[in-house]
């Protein structure tokens, strides 16, 4: 009995894959004269034989029926990490443009816009409000030769 | 091939992702994840494609890497089938249809325990009809590696089922 199990052992990887049809026709013949002559490697083969019958009928997985079209759209193309970066990337301009939105209108609040000359205004209301920040805003919007005529307004 | 026609290859090709995906989670939701996540990774990646292997075959490549993340994420590889997946049952009585169902999920249960490379060996072999030069593509090993994964892990089915067990899976029948 032990030595008709080790026969099957050594035979078992041949005997398998001469089922499936993946020996080379010399290992082949071997597997075939030794079966002719083997009742334990017979009935080994007729094992596996069985095994696959009932996995190939009985273990199959029957997908769903796919009905909806595969989302191939370029924004879900990037990977999670990518996607999150931009996430959080949005999440900072948007607090960027909410804080400008906030600033600008407490400096329409507190700085009405001029009306004639906005020049000589300008002069006035950065003396008035003294901030750095006013001031070289309207330092940006000054012409070079007006620049100079500012800076020395605002001096005196 | 354009993209259009590309992404409608991929998309013909989606069950049989799925299937492999199933088998290797053994969780529905997980298998449709993994089988979108291939997809959207095949277009994204689609000039990598030479066309030198089958379009399914670089497709289960994907698939199964994507399945090996999945399970490694979940630090578990032996885990119990998705209840949610059935057989379709085609003119049996009700009697019948509860032994097959039985039977069905018992053999899927034992293929479920197989190890990860072994069960997908097993599965492209067996169900999806591959070569073993193909399935030896997909699991990116030599032949004779996918000639022998898949010998033990049939060999391994077989001993689970003990030494009549398979006649009395064929005798249930």
């Amino acid at each position: 009995m032990n030595k008709q199990k080790d026969c099957g052992r050594r035979w078992e990887k041949w005997i398998l894959l001469w089922q499936e049809k993946a020996l080379a026709p010399r290992r082949a013949k071997q597997v075939e004269a030794h079966l002719k002559a083997c009742a334990a490697c017979r009935e080994t083969a007729e094992e596996y034989r069985l095994l696959k019958k009932e996995l190939g009928a009985h273990a199959e997985i029957i997908a769903p029926v796919f009905t909806a079209p595969v989302n191939l759209a370029p924004e879900t193309f990037r990977p999670a990490s990518r996607r999150r970066l931009a996430g959080w990337a949005t999440a900072c301009l948007l607090v960027l443009v909410v804080a400008g939105i906030l600033r600008v209108s407490r400096f329409q609040t507190t700085h009405h816009q001029p009306e004639g000359d906005w020049f000589h205004f300008a002069v006035e209301d950065t003396n008035l409000a003294g901030g750095d920040y006013y001031y070289l805003l309207l330092l940006e919007r000054l012409a070079s030769e007006e620049q100079t005529t500012f800076l020395n307004l605002v001096a005196n | 091939m354009d993209e259009r026609e590309f992404a409608q290859a991929l998309t013909e090709h989606r069950e049989k992702v799925y299937r492999l995906a199933m088998r290797m989670t053994g969780n529905h939701q997980e298998a449709l994840d993994i089988t979108q996540e291939t997809l959207l990774s095949a277009f994204q990646h689609r000039r990598r494609f030479r066309g030198e292997a089958r379009l399914t075959t670089w497709l289960y490549r994907i698939g199964l890497n994507h399945a090996y993340a999945c399970l490694k994420r979940r630090k578990q590889v032996l885990i119990p089938l998705d209840k949610a997946q059935e057989l379709v049952d085609q003119g049996r009585n009700p009697a019948q249809s509860f032994q097959h169902k039985t039977k069905a999920e018992s053999v899927r249960r034992m293929v479920a325990f197989l190890p990860p490379r072994q069960k997908a060996a097993v599965h492209l072999r067996i169900w999806e009809g591959l070569s073993f030069g193909e399935v030896a593509g997909v699991l990116a090993c030599r032949e004779s590696t996918a000639r022998t994964l898949y010998f033990f892990g049939l060999r391994k089915l077989r001993e689970r089922l003990g030494e009549t067990g398979v006649k009395k899976l064929e005798a249930e029948a």
